[in-house]
């Protein structure tokens, strides 16, 4: 049975809080330095966490909020490559098996670390992947679903962020978060609206899979037609679900579309100016931010990941 | 700083001279041994004006197999600090112990990289105009940041006509000469840094810190000792600019080195007394790394920590993974990442040419 959906409570972030400390790190913030009379941006730096982005905040809430029963079963869970790892971690911890269902054309970096912390993988075409996220089944699979983002605990273990970012930067004006599913938005964006409700949310998507854009416009969860595959390969889903357009309706303020070009743009000037790798979903905070949308600032630019291989960052920045 | 080309005595008494020049200030100098009164003094006095960097703990799959059982690391991240480098701690420190007089005329330094950085930062954060002299083998990004943080750069054929030129203009133009490693003013602003740290993570048992000029080094492990003798602090320097390494060996700052090596940052042609005497004092050894080793370190840090640094922050990392990684089993090891102003293209090229 599926729970019925309900708001992310601060008790329960500052709960889930509690349950990950430890496992989970409090990342840095650092300032985007681009020189005087440059935008107030900061980085909240997700990509350092243990398997290189932000699930493994959710990933460990989750499976430690499964009862006795539930960890003898197994978990199982559908990912294209950040989730599955996070939730192949947090369940190799806990002595728990667990079963990736993953999108066949994520990089196989990703893919090998999932094999590598112990999970089962069952690599299967990005629309059969998409279906078992919108139906919360797939067939074959045993024991507990840890649904990649719509999931009560995963998105509070994710909010925890937020508490952390109000503590590191009290001038905040306002929160970028990528949006692939919508559980990393939903949870950073409940944390900081249920303290500081003045803060604007916004969500940033790729051209190429801008179904929240789409949404907003018109009034509704929607498919997107014309979705393509990028390198941008931990965001921007087919279609928002009816249930998270649900969650995201009273936390986000807005969403940003970013092109490729704008993507691999902030991917080079990260590297460039603050050292720091981001994946192509990493870098849609900043490539938003950097459109001037989101304001003057002080912006929050959440780089929830930085899985790229070095050959794969270079192509995609090269030239 | 970097000097790629090779020293001679005449550069070297120069460097001394301005460095004497500063140090005759009216202000009365503190001694050569530190006290936590003139740090914690010191930090807030730069407090306005340098980052709190933040420290994160190394967790992964690949560092946690490199090292020796039980051994726990933590990133002081100080590629985050303003300008790039810590460098900014002591160019400000220095700085504000300059008069209103001197410091309206402005400051001069000379660099090839980091340092003309946080001089220009500085300069620009305390209201006052800086001129830099960099080597015309800098890195243009390195000169195009100075030039955005709207300081005067001045490109020198190499490394002696610089330190001419720097001279000439302290002289010419009434500027202070602000020394890239060397004075306790510097040491106190770097001395911050390593107190700092400690606050952060009480339960260190030991440090690894790059030793260039010793700068850096002297002031961070003056801090460290006091505040918590028992934990171990290494020094690590390229194996082509091992100066305090010979420097140690000999019992004197060595006044001539040949430097080879990928890490411009760490590369002096000499040592200078007051950095090697607070290394000396709090530096429990020095081990050496090369150029594949850093390298290495580099790559580790972008496949695990996301950072693209030069090779210079990458130091402490190939040391932690090297020479030291036995001696620090199972302890709690801060490992810093002092700065890094280098532009992705140069970083790619280093850590392609692993040999």
């Amino acid at each position: 049975m599926i729970e019925p959906v309900r708001p992310i409570a601060l008790a329960d972030i500052e709960a889930a809080r509690a349950r990950i400390a430890g496992t989970v790190l409090r990342t840095p913030l650092v300032r985007l330095d681009l020189g005087p009379g440059g935008p107030d941006i900061r980085l909240k730096l997700e990509n350092l966490q243990p398997t290189n982005s932000y699930k493994i905040r959710g990933a460990t809430n989750a499976v430690a909020r499964l009862s006795g029963a539930e960890r003898a079963q197994g978990v199982w869970t559908v990912s294209a490559g950040n989730a599955g790892q996070a939730i192949a971690l947090a369940a190799r911890a806990a002595g728990i098996a667990c079963t990736v269902v993953a999108i066949d054309s994520a990089p196989r970096t990703k893919l090998d670390r999932m094999a590598a912390l112990g999970a089962r993988v069952v690599p299967v075409p990005y629309d059969v992947a998409w279906e078992a996220v919108t139906d919360h089944a797939f067939e074959g699979m045993e024991g507990r679903f840890i649904h990649p983002f719509d999931n009560h605990d995963f998105i509070s273990g994710h909010a925890t962020m937020g508490l952390e970012i109000l503590e590191d930067a009290p001038d905040t004006k306002a929160v970028i978060a990528a949006i692939g599913g919508g559980g990393l938005i939903t949870g950073v964006g409940s944390a900081i609206k249920a303290l500081r409700p003045e803060i604007r949310i916004f969500g940033a998507e790729p051209e190429t899979a801008a179904p929240y854009a789409l949404s907003r416009r018109e009034g509704g969860p929607r498919r997107f037609p014309d979705w393509e595959a990028s390198f941008v390969d931990g965001a921007g889903g087919h279609s928002v679900i009816e249930r998270m357009w649900e969650r995201m309706l009273p936390i986000v303020d807005g969403a940003i579309t970013v092109s490729l070009d704008q993507t691999r743009q902030a991917m080079r000037l990260l590297a460039d100016k603050a050292r720091v790798i981001a994946e192509g979903a990493g870098a849609l905070s900043p490539a938003a931010a950097l459109t001037g949308e989101a304001g003057e600032g002080p912006i929050v630019c959440v780089i929830s990941g930085g899985n790229v291989d070095l050959a794969k960052f270079c192509e995609l920045i090269g030239g | 700083m970097c000097w790629r080309d090779r020293s001679s005595t005449g550069f070297k008494a120069r460097a001394k001279g301005l460095e004497r020049g500063a140090m005759d200030q009216p202000a009365p100098a503190p001694s050569p041994v530190l006290s936590l009164a003139e740090i914690e003094q010191t930090r807030a006095m730069i407090a306005p004006y340098v980052v709190r960097t933040p420290v994160h703990d190394w967790r992964g799959r690949e560092i946690e197999a490199l090292l020796a059982p039980g051994t726990r690391v933590n990133l002081k991240l100080e590629l985050f600090q303003q300008s790039g480098t810590f460098k900014a701690r002591g160019a400000i420190s220095k700085m504000l112990r300059l008069t209103p007089e001197e410091r309206a005329r402005g400051i001069c330094a000379v660099s090839a990289g980091n340092h003309a950085i946080a001089a220009a930062y500085a300069a620009d954060a305390l209201g006052t105009t800086a001129k830099v002299v960099m080597m015309g083998s800098a890195n243009p990004a390195r000169v195009a940041a100075c030039k955005a943080l709207g300081a005067e750069v001045v490109i020198a054929p190499d490394g002696k006509t610089a330190f001419e030129m720097v001279e000439a203009i302290a002289r010419d133009e009434g500027r202070s000469f602000v020394h890239p490693f060397e004075g306790p003013y510097t040491a106190l602003g770097t001395a911050t840094l390593g107190m700092e740290w400690l606050e952060q993570v009480p339960d260190l048992e030991a440090v690894i810190i790059a030793i260039g000029g010793g700068g850096l080094c002297g002031g961070a492990s003056a801090a460290i000792k006091l505040l918590k003798p028992d934990c171990q602090v290494f020094g690590v320097e390229p194996t082509g600019s091992d100066t305090m390494y010979r420097s140690f060996a000999q019992g004197s700052p060595i006044d001539h080195a040949e430097v080879l090596t990928i890490a411009d940052s760490l590369a002096p042609p000499f040592a200078l007394p007051y950095s090697f005497s607070l290394c000396r004092a709090n530096v429990d050894d020095i081990v050496l790394v090369d150029d594949d080793q850093l390298r290495s370190a580099m790559g580790l840090l972008f496949r695990e920590m996301k950072l693209a640094v030069e090779p210079a922050a990458a130091a402490a990392t190939a040391a932690l993974v090297g020479p030291l990684r036995d001696r620090l089993a199972g302890k709690k090891v801060g490992v810093l990442v002092c700065g890094s102003n280098m532009d992705f293209d140069t970083f790619e090229r280093h850590i392609r040419a692993v040999s």
